[in-house]
């Protein structure tokens, strides 16, 4: 089994950034991270398990439905709110801002409280 | 984490090449914590009085005389004499940098807190190079805020409602928001305030249509109508984060995962939802305000 090497890895948990980071990927599966502290290391050992599954009310289903449901919700809504944008990147911030623009909503992250 | 060691106390760079040793290292909190216990000085504080100690640096940087006050006289539960002590400090140091938590913004006074904390830095400036800086707390929490400015000209809170781009704080915030129970829908991504905001805020959201963008199970996604997986950025996506310090940081995806990007499933949504205003619209349903 080959082991890959990412070097200069940024962690992307907390707004220190660290991009010195060494991470090695065996068969898909991320086996060490070194250059790291405690909570970062624990944050990519971890990321592939606990995966969130696709459902709506409950219910596992297909990505058409759960797509088709969240954009009936947003279209229907007179005042939503799209709220959180603090561990995405900046290009699904700027999708976010122009979905928010199209539903008239309001656009917060968590640095107003 | 490594906040002491790669970029504030520790570091070593052109001008400070001592690394700590060359360097002051000033703590204010409300109790000793573990970077207290690393400091040349600390000063521990009564809570809630954030406002009046950064106006009394003021006045002590400014040399403004402070009547009825002895050198005794406590202002948040420190004397007099230890504040003059920080304050000739800041002024004498060759780059100073405060670098501010969130906790100034949760007492009395909120973002007046920051604001003074601002001018006391700006006004540092005639006599030394000094800096502030908001510690941030998740990756890119500052990115939100970049992005917004970019697109809008406003950092957080902005409302849409009229077609433009308006920004208030305390109106358009989504505690205030969702306590004042004024919104009909939410769309998460990438934070849990089941785990974060007041429990007021968490009881309204959930009585109301929430769809949740998360890679992994959380307090939010629990109890959340839609919950659409994603692929956890500089993980499994790649992208731009901001550092706390403003300076932008490209992320690589290290692993594949089974499901799309934040980004990827944004756009899908929006498309979705510009068929569906266009047909809603055709019904004479949702007229615009």
């Amino acid at each position: 089994m080959t082991v890959t090497v990412h070097e200069d890895v940024v962690c992307a948990f907390c707004g220190c950034l660290c991009d010195d980071l060494q991470v090695e990927v065996e068969d898909n599966k991320i086996t060490k991270v070194s250059h790291v502290c405690t909570i970062g290391r624990n944050k990519l050992m971890h990321s592939q398990s606990g995966l969130a599954s696709l459902r709506v009310n409950g219910k596992e289903t297909n990505w058409e439905e759960a797509l088709s449901e969240a954009a009936g919700i947003l279209a229907r809504a007179k005042a939503p709110l799209v709220y959180g944008l603090s561990s995405t990147t900046t290009e699904a911030i700027s999708e976010a801002v122009a979905l928010t623009e199209l539903i008239g909503g309001t656009v917060d992250n968590p640095s107003s409280y | 984490m490594r906040h002491l060691s790669r970029y504030s106390a520790m570091s070593k760079g052109l001008y400070a090449s001592e690394g700590r040793k060359g360097r002051k290292v000033v703590v204010i909190d409300v109790r000793p914590t573990p970077t207290s216990k690393t400091a040349d000085l600390f000063l521990q504080v009564t809570p809630g009085q954030d406002f009046e100690i950064a106006h009394v640096l003021r006045c002590l940087i400014k040399n403004i005389p402070l009547e009825g006050l002895t050198e005794t006289s406590q202002i948040g539960g420190v004397p007099l004499s230890q504040w003059r002590e920080l304050a000739e400090m800041m002024k004498q140091c060759h780059y100073g940098v405060v670098m501010f938590g969130i906790g100034l913004t949760q007492s009395r006074g909120k973002d007046l807190n920051v604001e003074e904390i601002n001018t006391l830095v700006s006004e540092l400036n005639r006599y030394t190079r000094f800096y502030a800086i908001a510690m941030r707390g998740h990756g890119n929490v500052n990115g939100s805020n970049q992005v917004l400015v970019w697109q809008t000209g406003y950092p957080l809170a902005v409302n849409f409602q009229r077609g433009y781009p308006r920004f208030n704080p305390g109106e358009f915030s989504v505690v205030d928001m969702l306590t004042r129970q004024e919104v009909d829908a939410a769309l998460i991504i990438a934070t849990d305030p089941g785990a974060h905001l007041p429990q007021a805020a968490v009881r309204y959201l959930q009585s109301i249509p929430t769809i949740v963008l998360e890679p992994h199970e959380n307090l939010t996604t629990d109890w959340a109508n839609v919950v659409i997986p994603v692929a956890p950025a500089g993980v499994g996506a790649e992208g731009t984060f901001y550092r706390m310090d403003n300076v932008s940081l490209r992320l690589k995806k290290l692993v594949d995962f089974p499901v799309s990007s934040d980004r990827e499933v944004l756009q899908s949504i929006k498309e979705r939802v510009i068929q569906l205003k266009g047909d809603l619209q055709d019904k004479g349903e949702n007229k615009p305000c």
